[in-house]
């Protein structure tokens, strides 16, 4: 005999307040099964798992959404709808089949205003007390089937960074779902304001062709700009706005009374159920967290803390990220050069290593840093230190207008602007986020440092100023971070009174009780936000690595080509002569052929040392007794060898060089040239400018490539400091100075040239119009800054 | 019957004791406002410098065509038309003796009994009174942040942090501390 199982689908809401273990809980439930994407309109994550329940027959399979953490569902703005909207079902996915509300056993009272409210939404409810060991620990005795009857829905304690409870939790969902019910509404207002609440149901009802839940009716009646009032108004006449003027003054209502009564309600009708339901056995000894307070918000103990944790997070991103940085290189060097061998040369196999891999290779390398902010980030958050961090830092941001949720962010941007852009998730104002997203590729990232670091010790003298103390070199350096900070401020003031205007949002911020974070919600933290960075970021930045590698390679000129292959062929010739003559120096009897073949010679020839002794060494001296003019000869055709092989690679760098001065990009840094004169640059800091696109450093070496050193330059490299100030203009005046390092370092501390910054950008605001803005206004500033710069210093005579 | 409770503090004998224009009162006097009979967009710019029913003002100097004001912590003039409309109540009968002050004027260590809030910005009351920051419950404040502000209390049994411009807006009756 076979039983048949039936399959059937269920969405359950997940929501809570910030806090309560909400996350974890989905993760226990859910595990991998994860997927994100985002509420439309209001670029708010959006959460949704999967996992199945079975029941003697029945399974369900069933898609959970996790909903942002709120403390209430009423909402003034569209990103504080988005709790009520996926109650109510008005996104795709429907109405919920049920609420699962998770609350914190210990601190039942606070938790149960928005059960209150929830109770209003005709929705089957699952409460799943969590914390409930802590609430048991604080002396707290909670009657769970006195508190189920009193609340008509099923309660149910779980522990959920333990894994505890989570089958009777299961279990309860299946139940639920089989013979679905939703709970009595807890509280009623006076006589008056029930009145007015009807007669609006009725209105609309009439007029809107559907029926909201008493939850919309009272969030709309009592909410200071409710947001559900304005979507209302545009779909309604202006008959709406008659009735509404007169709703409040018909019942004889003040919109001040009606805010506090709800609150005041509520919480009475929390305390009531409280005193009903559970019983405190008060504890003599103070909590833990009291008294690690003591320590980490103390003026004094407090800030040296913090500093410490907030170093070890900036050290662990600035400096032990780059091991696993500069190895993740090397493996993507070694598979771009043994890519380079199968491939013949050519514009397939500079696609591939120049364009693809180089790509992959730009994606990767943030990886470790975002894997090891996101660690730092979810253990400080759950351990419930990063509420302590924005207590300390609020004043701080409060200058720039930000909260103090964005400390971290902009913490992180001066390593790196992909992982601080991505912390930015943890702040919930959306104006706030925004804010903090456009101003943190203003910090001075380490991309910037080897621009500067070039600039300032080729062209800035080491002066010592004050007595020594110190030096112009540091001082400039310093000033170039100080920069970033100074122009971020004004321009967060800018933001917030322009396009992220809009009232002050309360920084109301619950101080957690701190507790030890709970290694499977790390570990998720960080897995999530490489996959997310990887999938959505990566393909970006891979595109358009891709992109700018065609603007460098294309147009090929064939000219260019035949031109170097003449002159090698002809350096090849030369080549071949000169030796000719240096063997009928030595042995005139013999053919090159012969000695070549000859095995005594080709021996000589292959173990001579490398690089060549000088010939006034004791090596020269003994070798040359040894074997006599075989030596010489194998010592000068060596030399030979080694002159003609450094001349190939010169003809191979004018190539490249003449290649990248025709391609695209070459081109359009020579039109866009006289743009940037007024900033005291070439066309080649123009074009390299250009081709650093991609990321800041990239200027090095297209600096490299340009003045025929190759590519293969850093910020150390003497050749490149050599050329670039002996480097002349046709009249003689020499192409940098200390005036144009410094426009050239004040634009790069401004500008955005990091196309991984505007990838992140693009996703984590889910719109490309943001990353266009941050293009657009930090270049203009950049162009301006260096302008000021440049002609202000001419002015003064430098 | 909680939501018959009047909303505003200095509160019960509103209709008791004397209202008077703004206009009428005296350099160095402490007012509160009560009612202000101006159109609206008039109490909404009022409103913004800090001026609506339930505001502690106090009058600096009193010229001939303006009236200089104290409202909290910054100071402006105000015309005499204007400061006709606006009708006040003395600040010392209106508190009947009782320690009135608002949240942000705590000392630290000191608790108080939420008794009343200023109604100029209903969207952050909102949220202050949905965490539980409601009338007659007790607040302890427990620490200000090393640059003064935020502030962390202690209500209900958590923690919340909150900016001194928030704390503004709720008066509080503190409680007699017992010496230890």
């Amino acid at each position: 005999m076979s039983v048949s199982i039936t399959k059937k689908e269920a969405y359950i809401a997940l929501i809570g307040n910030p806090n309560v273990g909400k996350t974890t809980l989905f993760n226990a439930l859910t595990g991998l099964q994860q997927k994100t994407g985002n509420f439309a309109g209001v670029t708010v994550e959006k959460k949704f798992g999967k996992f199945t329940v079975e029941d003697k027959g029945s399974k369900y399979h069933c898609q959970i959404l996790d909903l942002p953490g709120t403390y209430s569902l009423s909402a003034s703005a569209p990103d504080e709808m988005i709790a009520i909207d996926s109650l109510m079902g008005r996104w795709q996915e429907g109405r919920p089949d049920l609420i699962l509300a998770i609350v914190d056993a210990s601190n039942l009272e606070r938790n149960l205003y928005l059960i209150s409210q929830l109770l209003e939404c005709h929705l089957p409810l699952i409460l799943a007390l969590n914390m409930y060991d802590l609430a048991q620990k604080k002396g707290i005795e909670i009657h769970l089937e006195t508190l189920a009857q009193t609340l008509h829905c099923p309660v149910v304690p779980v522990v959920a960074n333990k894994r505890k409870g989570l089958e009777k939790l299961r279990n309860t969902i299946v139940q639920t779902l089989q013979s679905p019910s939703s709970p009595p509404y807890s509280i009623r207002f006076p006589e008056n304001i029930e009145n007015a609440l009807s007669e609006l149901d009725e209105y609309l009802q009439q007029n809107l062709n559907c029926k909201l839940s008493r939850a919309e009716i009272v969030r709309l009646l009592i909410d200071p700009d409710s947001y559900l009032k304005q979507r209302l108004e545009q779909q309604l006449d202006e008959d709406f706005q008659k009735f509404w003027e007169n709703l409040l003054p018909k019942y004889q209502i003040q919109p001040e009374e009606l805010l506090t009564l709800e609150p005041e309600l509520r919480y009475q009708w929390a305390q009531n159920l409280i005193s009903q339901c559970t019983q405190i056995h008060p504890q003599t000894h103070p909590p833990l967290s009291e008294k690690v307070d003591k320590i980490l918000t103390h003026p004094f103990w407090g800030l040296g803390v913090f500093l410490i944790v907030m170093g070890l997070v900036f050290q662990s991103i600035f400096q032990w990220a780059t091991p696993l940085m500069d190895w993740l290189d090397a493996q993507i060097s070694l598979l771009s050069s043994w890519i380079s061998t199968l491939l013949p040369s050519g514009p397939l196999q500079s696609l591939i290593v120049d364009g693809v891999i180089a790509g992959i290779g730009s994606v990767i390398v943030f990886l470790p840093q975002i894997v090891i902010l996101f660690m730092f980030i979810s253990i400080l958050e759950d351990c419930g230190y990063m509420a302590r961090a924005a207590f300390l830092m609020d004043k701080l941001m409060s200058w720039a207008g930000i909260s103090g949720h964005s400390f971290v962010p902009m913490l992180s941007s001066f390593a790196c602007a992909v992982p601080g852009i991505m912390a930015t998730r943890t702040i919930e104002n959306r104006r706030d986020r925004f804010t903090t997203i456009l101003i943190a590729p203003l910090m001075s990232c380490s991309a910037r440092l080897p621009v500067y670091v070039i600039m300032i010790a080729t062209f800035i003298p080491p002066i010592y100023l004050w007595n020594g103390w110190i030096s112009l070199q540091s001082l400039t350096l310093f000033a170039m971070y100080l920069l970033g900070i100074c122009v971020a401020l004004p321009v967060a003031w800018v933001l917030k009174k322009t396009l992220l205007k809009g009232k002050t949002p309360p920084f109301i911020m619950e101080m957690p009780s701190y507790k030890i974070p709970d290694y499977r919600t790390v570990g998720m933290q960080m897995y999530k936000s490489a996959k997310s960075f990887l999938l959505r970021a990566g393909s970006i930045i891979l595109a358009m690595s891709v992109l700018i590698w065609a603007c460098t390679y294309f147009p090929r000129s064939s000219q260019i080509d035949q031109l170097y292959h003449q002159k090698q062929i002809q350096l090849k010739q030369k080549f071949h002569t000169q030796r000719k003559q240096l063997l009928k120096h030595h042995f005139p009897h013999l053919s090159l052929q012969q000695i070549q073949t000859n095995p005594t010679f080709t021996n000589l020839y292959q173990q001579l040392p490398q690089p060549l002794p000088p010939k006034n060494s004791t090596t020269y001296q003994t070798l040359l007794n040894q074997h006599g003019p075989t030596f010489s000869l194998a010592y000068e055709f060596k030399q030979l060898e080694n002159k003609y092989n450094q001349k190939i690679k010169e003809l191979e760098n004018q190539k490249n060089a003449a290649h990248l001065k025709n391609s695209f990009l070459g081109r359009a840094g020579q039109f866009l040239a006289p743009a940037f004169q007024p900033l005291g640059w070439d066309w080649k800091i123009t074009m390299a400018t250009l081709a650093s696109f991609p990321a800041r450093e990239v200027i090095i070496s297209t600096l490299g490539i340009i003045y025929q050193l190759g590519a293969d330059v850093d910020e150390g490299s003497q050749n490149l400091r050599q050329a670039m100030q002996n480097d002349r203009y046709p009249n003689g005046k020499p192409v940098f100075s200390a005036l144009v390092a410094l426009s050239i370092m004040v634009f790069f501390a401004l500008c955005c040239q990091c196309m991984a910054t505007l990838a992140i950008i693009t996703k984590e605001t889910g719109s490309f119009y943001w990353a266009a803005l941050a293009f657009v206004y930090m270049t203009t500033l950049a162009y301006l800054a260096a302008l000021v710069v440049y002609q202000g210093g001419t002015l003064w005579g430098f | 019957m909680l939501h018959k409770l009047p909303f505003l503090t200095p509160p019960p004998n509103l209709s008791q004791s004397e209202t008077f224009p703004l206009a009428d009162s005296l350099s160095n006097q402490a007012v509160i406002v009560r009612r202000i009979q101006a159109d609206s967009t008039e109490k909404n710019r009022l409103a913004k410098m800090g001026i609506f029913p339930g505001a502690r003002l106090k009058i600096i100097q009193q010229t001939c065509g303006q009236i200089l004001l104290q409202v909290y912590h910054s100071r402006l003039a105000l015309g005499k038309s204007l400061a006709k409309q606006i009708l006040v109540q003395n600040a010392s009968s209106s508190y009947q003796g009782k320690n009135f002050m608002r949240l942000s004027e705590l000392k630290i260590g000191q608790k108080a009994v939420i008794s009343g809030y200023q109604s100029n910005r209903p969207n952050i009351l909102q949220r202050l009174l949905e965490m539980g920051l409601i009338r007659n419950t007790e607040v302890e404040v427990i620490r200000r942040a090393p640059l003064g502000d935020p502030i962390e209390i202690a209500l209900r049994g958590f923690h919340l942090s909150l900016r001194q411009f928030e704390a503004e807006l709720i008066y509080v009756e503190p409680k007699e501390t017992k010496s230890p």
